[in-house]
């Protein structure tokens, strides 16, 4: 890591010396995070700056560096004060071909927050704020535009090294008559047989947008194993993350209608576990989500969406009775077919002050994920943001899980 | 007699407003018209100003093109405030599908398909709707002259303007506007927006104008919203036309440049 970062100041140095034109900008913020459960602790009350180097080298190139120095006054030990990369890229623009290399973010899909065709960054679910570069992280990859043909651009991306999900895993200390233990997760080897790729065709057809995609890559949420461990004097039972690939097919689509923007995204998963008979694995299974977004006035857009996964080869017996037979809890046994919805107001109180409120919600376990976001322009540059990240549901729902992770935030940005 | 009398006057009277509804038709096409411009380019600085005198600054990078003679294509790019910074949003004007808009958002890297709040909708939060700051369709309206005034000491022909169809109405929000536009050089100067009520809604004062490669264009402007006590500033700075802007300018490919 040390090495990288070496190697990338050596370019973005080297870069910055061949430039014509360069750009400094980012934001500095100070923001405090309260829990909001009792009793009602602090997570985080720190100070962040972010700054962002951008810059041209003739027509053809383009380089854009961020780094992160953020402290944090509720941390004791040496991450008090972190300094990490963002993105650091390298554009070079040809005629019939634009290409991205460096650290970077690499979204797709059309839908709003669940995007099943969207599998090349990983997410920091320990870290749900209000940047993108808290919850997302970027990863090194080389993304190639070929516009060969007008009208159906191609898209090609390749990932030569897998990063998971950041996703907190609490076990009980003991299960039954066993101690419970944690294996350090297997992560897929470095090497080129590991590496990810995924193509996008995006095109319009009769005022459509539309893209199918193609991911072939690791499912970056880990299949946790367990075994009982009877070697030892106190038998336990062994958790291990385990991550296997999968091939995703996906589509979406967006249109408009005066007021109205329909949209729709789907993938399918296809597996290792193709038969549906490794529990551990998950099935083969199809995520789709169609929503619309109204725009009834200027100032308020309103978004729907109906999202569904569904399991092939489920057969909750089978899942059921295996689990019961090797003492794997039933708490998370997941389900042949899940089925949210996910909305999103965005009202302009005035020029000064807006409120966004979004809401993903479960059926039929009635768990939900709440984001109210409250922004006032103190001035040009200046805003203040305040709401809360707020997880609410039965202990053994999705949401309800995370419910001690629910925290407000309050915070004073400036951005230049 | 008195039966024919009538008829005379009121074929008169029918051929004179005909002749005065033409005059305003030619008066507004040639003001629409005005100049052979394909492409323009150059910087919009907007002031937005509330009820209570607070001030909001915006800073716009932007590139026009004509596409057909109905139908052009925007481009624009924030500058300022930094936050909204390497926003960009593409706008491809249809005449008979629903326009498509699109928004790059800079953080996600990602072009977002928009629905529109209707021609009539606030171009970025201002005082000015995407029908204003659009190049207005000749046919959308009928004319009549109502005669002349002075506007800032230039001589004017008041231009009435009544929406052509029911579709303009709501497309707009506009149930009429009253023009007042120059007489030796077609510029408008000034008009007054009326909502579907009939009640006076913005006031455009055109504040600054300049003859730009052959070809006049209002350079400042200032949009009042007698209704909510609001208005905007427009200025235009760096104002270039015709520079044969490339096509690949108006396209998502370079809408993700971000730059």
């Amino acid at each position: 890591m040390k090495k990288l970062f070496a190697i990338g100041l050596l370019l973005l140095s080297f870069l910055t010396a061949k430039a014509q034109s360069i750009n400094i900008g980012g934001y500095s913020k100070i923001y405090v995070h309260p829990n909001l459960n009792s009793p009602y602790n602090l997570d985080k009350a720190a100070a962040r700056l972010q700054l962002r180097l951008t810059g041209n080298i003739g027509a053809r190139a383009a380089f854009y560096s961020a780094m992160d120095f953020n402290y944090d006054a509720i941390v004791n030990d040496s991450k008090q004060m972190l300094i990490y990369p963002i993105e650091n890229y390298i554009d070079l623009y040809f005629d019939l071909l634009d290409v991205r290399i460096g650290n970077q973010f690499i979204f797709w899909g059309k839908t709003d927050w669940v995007n099943p065709t969207d599998n090349i960054n990983p997410w920091d679910f320990k870290n749900i704020a209000a940047e993108i570069e808290d919850y997302r992280i970027p990863v090194i990859a080389a993304k190639f535009d070929f516009y060969f043909w007008e009208n159906f651009p191609i898209e090609f991306v390749w990932i030569p090294r897998f990063t998971p999900n950041k996703i907190p895993i609490e076990l009980p200390g003991k299960m039954g008559p066993f101690d419970v233990k944690i294996m350090p997760e297997a992560l897929p080897n470095n090497n080129l047989k590991n590496s990810e790729f995924a193509v996008k065709i995006s095109s319009q057809f009769a005022g459509i947008d539309y893209s199918i995609s193609y991911f072939n890559g690791f499912d970056k949420f880990p299949s946790m194993f367990s075994k009982v461990d009877f070697t030892s004097a106190n038998p336990s039972i062994l958790f291990q993350c385990k991550y296997f690939r999968q091939s995703v097919f996906g589509f979406d689509f967006v249109t408009t209608f005066n007021q109205f923007a329909l949209k729709g995204e789907g993938a399918y998963y296809l597996t290792k576990d193709k038969n549906g008979k490794n529990i551990f694995i998950e099935n083969p299974h199809l995520q789709y989500v169609l929503g619309v977004d109204y725009i009834p006035t200027d100032k308020l857009t309103l978004n729907f969406q109906f999202i569904q996964n569904i399991r092939f080869k489920f057969d909750e017996n089978f899942e059921k009775s295996y689990r019961l037979q090797n003492g794997i809890p039933l708490t998370d046994m997941p389900k042949g077919k899940e089925t949210s919805i996910s909305t999103m107001v965005k009202y302009n109180i005035s020029d000064f002050l807006n409120l966004r409120f979004i809401s993903v919600m479960n059926f039929p376990d009635k768990d939900a994920f709440l984001l109210p976001i409250l922004n006032y322009s103190l001035a040009d540059n200046i805003n203040v943001y305040c709401g809360g990240t707020i997880f609410t549901g039965g202990s053994e729902s999705v949401f309800g899980k995370s419910k001690k992770y629910s925290r407000g935030f309050l915070e004073l940005k400036y951005s230049f | 007699m008195n039966g024919l009398f009538k008829t005379f006057l009121i074929l008169t009277l029918a051929v004179n407003l005909k002749a005065q509804g033409q005059s305003a038709y030619q008066i507004m096409k040639t003001d629409l018209n005005k100049g052979n411009w394909k492409d323009m380019v150059g910087s919009v600085e907007m002031i937005l100003i509330n009820s209570r005198g607070e001030k909001r600054v915006r800073k716009i990078q932007m590139m026009n093109r004509k596409r057909t003679a109905n139908e052009s294509d925007m481009l624009m790019r924030f500058k300022y405030p930094d936050d909204v910074r390497g926003t960009g949003f593409l706008l491809k004007e249809h005449e008979n599908t629903d326009d498509e808009r699109y928004l790059y958002l800079p953080a996600l890297h990602r072009i977002k398909r928009i629905a529109s709040s209707g021609k009539g909708g606030n171009f970025m939060s201002s005082d000015f709707s995407y029908y204003d700051i659009g190049k207005p369709k000749l046919n959308d309206w009928k004319y009549s002259l109502l005669g002349s005034e002075e506007i800032a000491g230039h001589p004017c022909y008041k231009i009435l303007c009544m929406p052509a169809s029911p579709e303009i109405v709501d497309e707009t929000g506009y149930g009429k506007i009253i023009r007042w536009i120059r007489k030796d050089i077609y510029v408008t100067l000034k008009s007054v927006y009326f909502d579907r009520g009939g009640q006076k809604w913005k006031v455009l004062n055109v504040t600054d104008y300049k003859k730009i490669s052959g070809v006049w264009f209002q350079t400042g402007m200032v949009m009042k919203d007698v209704q909510n006590n609001h208005e905007t500033k427009m200025i235009f700075k760096d104002l270039k036309v015709n520079t044969n802007i490339p096509e690949l300018f108006f396209t998502k490919r370079f809408l993700q440049r971000g730059r």
